[in-house]
């Protein structure tokens, strides 16, 4: 068989065209003069259609585009694996691995990477995320909040509130209250993965029913509960990691790519958190008895609130609050 | 500049590159199922393959280039890169304190990712069985890549034009081809003419958006449109700029270089790329890689005096691909 090629020497690049010709036994000789069987050669992965080099052991080396003819040469003589190329050779291979790569995508944004993110969450030691928390907390208070304006009665009145319907629940979680001037944030509340739950006094204030103070605070001990805020660094610095790693080293797009979709996945995050969080308010309040109802007019108030006043953003993350509202109304007046 | 006598004995010969879009999307699914299947692994496998596809695709005077890093060395090196990179996600994320004295010690290591990337990159790549080589050293690359950066940061970027040509100048007079040279000497002042050029473009940008917002409030909101072609019109025009520059004034031994890349086709060719990929959830990718690197081959020459037969090989030694891969996952950009 006739292989045809540039022939190129141990040391220079120097270019000589050359024709090996491979005998019915696999023996060649090269222009030096030299001879060898097609076992001696190291010959590099067939990929797409490109060059192959034939390493010969003096050092020397033949680069040859007959494909075919190596391949063919491969088979009988030194049975090289063509597997890989196999598989990139054929589109209903392509087709397959196109819906692998979706299915597999999507599993891992959707349920694989929130997984490893709880269980991640779940082995943190806690002084890390209690410093975190300490960080945050001062770092609010120096820029954002000022002291809380209510009274220290309606303080103490929502601390014995809140901690009487907590006292009801069989598992006892640590938190701390905060009062605060929410200043530019106004009405807002959050917690953070130390215990501490911030409400601010415009939330207070928007608030008709008691009810409703106790569901927020209830929602924010459910993000604490569930290490919402700890997962959700996790996940969010992962995607774009992630993101990057998948589409490869092409800088042409991973400033655009890692954007848009990273944001709307963070979306997606966010408010499953903030579905896991309104449910574990609901149980609370239903087994304390309370109604629920309040703190759907609660939500319905801030929607209004807030647009009057663009800064407000304890709705932001949120899911669509109607169909929080709906949810909270439909679910009664408490366990009956 | 070149001296016309000199000029007229070299003869232009084009860089091809004979990719096809079909076929390498089947290698590109299969390398990114594969690495997913595999959890991964297989990326350092995938790397290779894509690489050499370019790299084997790519033809000068009818021979290919070729990229021969091992991909067994590539996945060490990822896995280092990748495990410090979620441990500095993780340490700044629980601990912002840390950022600063990360932040410090990264910019003495960067020095030393960028030339051990070099080291690596063009150690692997090899033309008519001749390697390129890489010989900065430390200091240099401390000023242009740190320091002067550092220093343009505190002079509103005023020094900015200066660190991209020190960088350019380093990159490019530290590269070898066997024993033989690159050479260039990039002037300051044509960077500062490039960057003062975007500059313009990027403030008549401004104050078209500004003409509009006043002029036709009601086109305001669809500006957020116009961004990102704004934004990739400066992007495209200093990264053709600066290439067509280093490559016109490279010299290797008696061979010159050419680039003839224009500003308007290459960013028509980004914008698409851009929209094709976020459109087709990444799918159009492979394309995009494609008719980047056949509108860049084609934009290419080596203007050649008498022939490309006398290079001669230089000694050298592998490297470990730890600062590659390091570069690739901050996503650093080194490329000719």
């Amino acid at each position: 068989m006739q292989l045809e090629g540039f022939y190129y020497d141990d040391h220079s690049s120097l270019k000589t065209p050359c024709v090996l010709d491979v005998s019915a036994s696999g023996h060649f000789q090269l222009p030096d003069g030299s001879r060898w069987h097609w076992q001696d050669l190291s010959i590099s992965n067939r990929i797409g259609n490109s060059a192959r080099y034939l390493d010969f052991p003096d050092g020397s080396r033949l680069e040859s585009r007959d494909n075919e003819s190596i391949d063919q040469l491969c088979s009988q003589f030194s049975g090289q694996n063509n597997l890989i190329h196999r598989l990139e050779s054929r589109f209903r291979y392509a087709l397959l691995a196109v819906l692998i790569t979706l299915a597999c995508g999507g599993w891992f944004v959707v349920y694989g990477l929130p997984l490893i993110a709880d269980q991640v969450a779940k082995k943190l030691p806690t002084s890390l995320t209690r410093e975190l928390g300490t960080e945050v907390m001062s770092l609010m208070d120096t820029n954002v909040f000022s002291d809380s304006r209510l009274s220290l009665k309606t303080r103490q009145a929502i601390r014995d509130d809140f901690a009487a319907l907590m006292h009801q629940q069989p598992d006892a979680l640590p938190y701390q209250l905060h009062f605060r001037d929410g200043g530019p944030i106004g009405a807002n509340a959050f917690a953070l993965p130390s215990g501490d739950i911030v409400i601010t006094d415009q939330l207070i204030k928007l608030a008709d029913h008691p009810d409703a103070i106790a569901g927020v605070l209830a929602h924010e001990l459910g993000h604490i509960a569930q290490q919402h805020i700890t997962r959700r660094i996790l996940q969010n610095s992962a995607l774009p990691l992630l993101i990057t790693a998948i589409t490869g080293d092409m800088a042409v797009v991973t400033t655009v790519l890692a954007g848009l979709p990273t944001l709307m996945l963070e979306a997606h995050y966010s408010r499953t958190f903030e579905e896991e969080a309104d449910q574990f308010a609901l149980k609370i309040l239903r087994a304390g008895g309370r109604d629920p109802a309040h703190l759907a007019v609660l939500l319905q108030s801030l929607v209004q609130h807030q647009q009057n006043q663009p800064a407000t953003n304890w709705l932001s993350s949120h899911p669509a609050t109607e169909a929080r509202v709906e949810q909270l109304q439909q679910s009664g007046p408490a366990s009956r | 500049m070149t001296n016309p006598d000199t000029h007229s004995t070299l003869r232009p010969i084009g860089f091809r590159f004979e990719g096809q879009s079909s076929e390498f999307f089947r290698i590109w699914i299969v390398n990114l199922c594969l690495s997913i299947l595999t959890l991964g692994i297989y990326s350092a496998w995938a790397k290779v393959r894509t690489h050499q596809y370019f790299y084997g695709h790519t033809t000068l005077d009818a021979s290919s280039f070729e990229y021969t890093a091992k991909p067994l060395q590539i996945l060490k090196g990822r896995l280092i890169a990748v495990g410090l990179f979620v441990l500095y996600q993780l340490l700044t994320s629980f601990v912002p304190l840390l950022a600063l004295p990360i932040l410090l010690a990264f910019g003495f290591l960067l020095p030393w990712i960028v030339i051990r990337s070099l080291q690596f990159s063009y150690f692997n790549t090899r033309y008519r069985n001749i390697r390129l080589g890489f010989t900065g050293a430390y200091t240099p690359a401390l000023i242009a890549f740190v320091l002067l950066p550092v220093a343009s940061l505190f002079t509103a970027g005023l020094l900015y034009p200066l660190a991209a040509c020190q960088q350019q100048n380093w990159r490019v007079n530290n590269t070898r081809f066997g024993n033989t040279a690159f050479e260039v000497k990039l002037q300051v002042k044509s960077f500062y003419a490039i960057y003062l050029a975007a500059l313009l473009l990027v403030i008549s940008t401004l104050v078209i958006f500004f003409l509009i917002n006043v002029a036709l409030p009601h086109l305001a909101p669809y500006l957020i449109f116009l961004i990102l072609p704004f934004y990739s019109l400066v992007y495209v025009y200093i990264k053709v700029k600066v290439t067509n520059l280093t490559f016109n004034q490279t010299t290797l031994g008696e061979h010159r270089f050419q680039s003839q890349m224009q500003v308007l086709p290459y960013l028509a060719i980004w914008l698409t790329n851009t929209l094709a990929i976020l459109f087709t959830l990444g799918l159009a990718t492979p394309w995009a890689m494609i008719r980047t690197a056949r509108y860049r081959a084609s934009c290419t020459a080596a203007l050649v005096q008498g022939d490309l037969d006398h290079f001669m090989q230089a000694q050298q030694t592998q490297q470990n691909a730890l600062g590659e891969e390091l570069g690739e996952v901050l996503d650093l950009e080194f490329g000719i």
